[in-house]
């Protein structure tokens, strides 16, 4: 690891920006999907359901969140083919991170919905609200706030897990790294450029997280 | 590096399953490019009338090998099989586009329809074990797999005995040190998932001795001192490009072209420009 030497890579610069904005399409559209789903699942999970409903909801929730984001991803891509669904790599890499990422953050959403105080939903009931009212108007806008910190937890591993997704026919970060890697064998130099390059990502994630956070509590007493 | 392993290994696995599954369904099966559905209307081979109408021949590679393909600055495939494969779909008269694919992903890729064909420096051994029914083609180039070490006593592949041996995991290379088994030389065997992180290790001195292809060593082990390439080789592999089940009619096309291309002496242009 002695003598690093940077050099080597410069010829090679060109061929990020294209990666990085492939590593942030999937990760910013992964994160936007995981919210929709962890929402509304989180949402359908706090509730009493019909046990089909609730079956379904766990199965997924179970499924996703027990098994490896690398086994699905190669599932998704590899394996839906030969049942009919065909899928673009980027595209079945958003689906997958979307996928994966919902069903944690989906389990966050409930925990914040849990948190937040019965008598707001017997003060809605008393107003008039109906139940859907009551979760829309009342109970989300709260439970969001207290999820706020974890959404954020989400989106930071969202963007560094693309990483994984290099074993799709995907030129992200990390797999531009290995083929650049592979032709200038200047390992430690790739991957403390990668390392960087996501803290960067991340960094300035959390930075804004915190900002949404105050905001998001301005009124709370 | 865990989750490496675990990919291809869960590569084997669904290609297993597909084989299967290809095995048992045949023709059945659903197709998913137009090309596929075609050929199971016709009940006939039509895979080089598909890839002449479409007026392309899609390669699937892992650019991480050089010499055989790696990506230059620009970001696009060179090297030994790209350009091999642009002389042959000349012949053809298609046009060749190479589609950037892992290398665990390359026989599921070509199963799904990604791409016509595999031209990865992949070993025919290595199509048959995934899938017996895969077309394979001529063998177009052979590579000696060599030992590396920083040991001076390991001078031959008897010298390996009870030794640890690295080799990239699911390549050619690592063919080559399980077939010493064969021999009766018994070794430990290290797989990593690439030959620069083998080598990596080498020089960390957490292995014995490395194997890897004679041209990526040639390429790679000028950096280092220390490190010898021992004359003799373990054994010689032979190259192939992978074809789709049943399609017939491409392979025998990819054949003659390559007979073409070696009889004019275009081929040994394309050797000489890549692995001398």
């Amino acid at each position: 690891m002695n003598g690093l030497d940077f050099s080597p890579l410069l010829p090679y610069a060109g061929l990020l920006p294209e990666a990085l904005k492939i590593t942030l399409e999937i990760g910013i559209a992964g994160f936007v999907l995981a919210l929709v789903i962890a929402v509304t699942a989180g949402t359908l999970r706090s509730r009493k359901l019909p046990g089909v409903i609730r079956f379904l909801l766990s199965f997924y929730v179970e499924i996703f969140r027990g098994t490896p984001l690398l086994v699905q991803l190669f599932f998704v891509y590899y394996g839906l083919p030969s049942a009919g669904f065909r899928l673009e790599p980027v595209t079945a890499a958003i689906l997958t991170m979307g996928l994966n990422s919902g069903a944690y953050l989906s389990e966050n959403v409930r925990a914040s919905i849990l948190a937040v105080d019965k008598g707001q939903y017997e003060a809605a009931h008393m107003l008039g609200y109906t139940p859907l009212q009551t979760s829309i108007h009342i109970v989300l806008p709260q439970a969001m706030r207290i999820a706020i910190p974890s959404f954020m937890n989400g989106f930071s591993s969202i963007i560094k897990e693309t990483s994984i997704v290099s074993v799709l026919p995907v030129i992200e970060l990390t797999k531009l790294g290995n083929q650049v890697y592979a032709k200038t064998y200047h390992p430690f130099e790739i991957y403390i450029l990668l390392g960087v390059i996501y803290f960067c990502l991340t960094f300035s994630l959390t930075f804004l997280a915190r900002r949404l956070e105050r905001r998001a509590s301005k009124w709370q007493l | 590096m865990k989750k490496k392993v675990l990919a291809v290994l869960l590569s084997a696995a669904m290609t297993a399953v597909f084989a299967a599954g290809c095995g048992n369904t045949g023709d059945s099966k659903d197709g998913n490019s137009e090309a596929a559905t075609e050929e199971e209307t016709a009940g006939e081979d039509t895979s080089l009338k598909d890839i002449q109408e479409a007026g392309v021949m899609t390669v699937g590679m892992c650019p991480e090998y050089p010499p055989f393909e790696s990506i230059n600055t620009e970001g696009e495939i060179e090297g030994f099989d790209a350009d091999l494969a642009a002389a042959v779909g000349e012949i053809l008269g298609v046009e060749v586009e190479f589609v950037n694919t892992p290398y665990e992903g390359l026989i599921a890729g070509l199963m799904n329809g990604d791409f016509d064909i595999i031209m990865s420096g992949m070993s025919p051994e290595e199509a048959d074990e995934a899938d017996k029914t895969l077309n394979v083609t001529e063998n177009y180039y052979s590579v000696a797999e060599v030992i590396l070490s920083k040991d001076d006593s390991i001078q031959s592949k008897e010298d390996l005995e009870g030794k640890t041996v690295g080799s990239h995991s699911g390549s050619t290379s690592e063919y080559a040190v399980d077939a010493l088994a064969d021999e009766n030389i018994h070794v430990e065997s290290a797989p990593y998932n690439r030959h620069s992180e083998a080598f990596a290790d080498l020089q960390n001195g957490n292995i014995d001795a490395q194997v890897v292809e004679e041209t990526w060593a040639k390429e790679k082990v000028t950096v280092d001192d220390g490190i010898h390439i021992c004359e003799e080789p373990v054994s010689s592999i032979n190259v192939a490009g992978v074809i789709g089940s049943g399609k017939d009619s491409f392979r025998d096309a990819f054949n003659g072209a390559l007979k073409q291309l070696i009889d004019n002496g275009r081929y040994d242009e394309i050797v000489e420009k890549w692995f001398s």
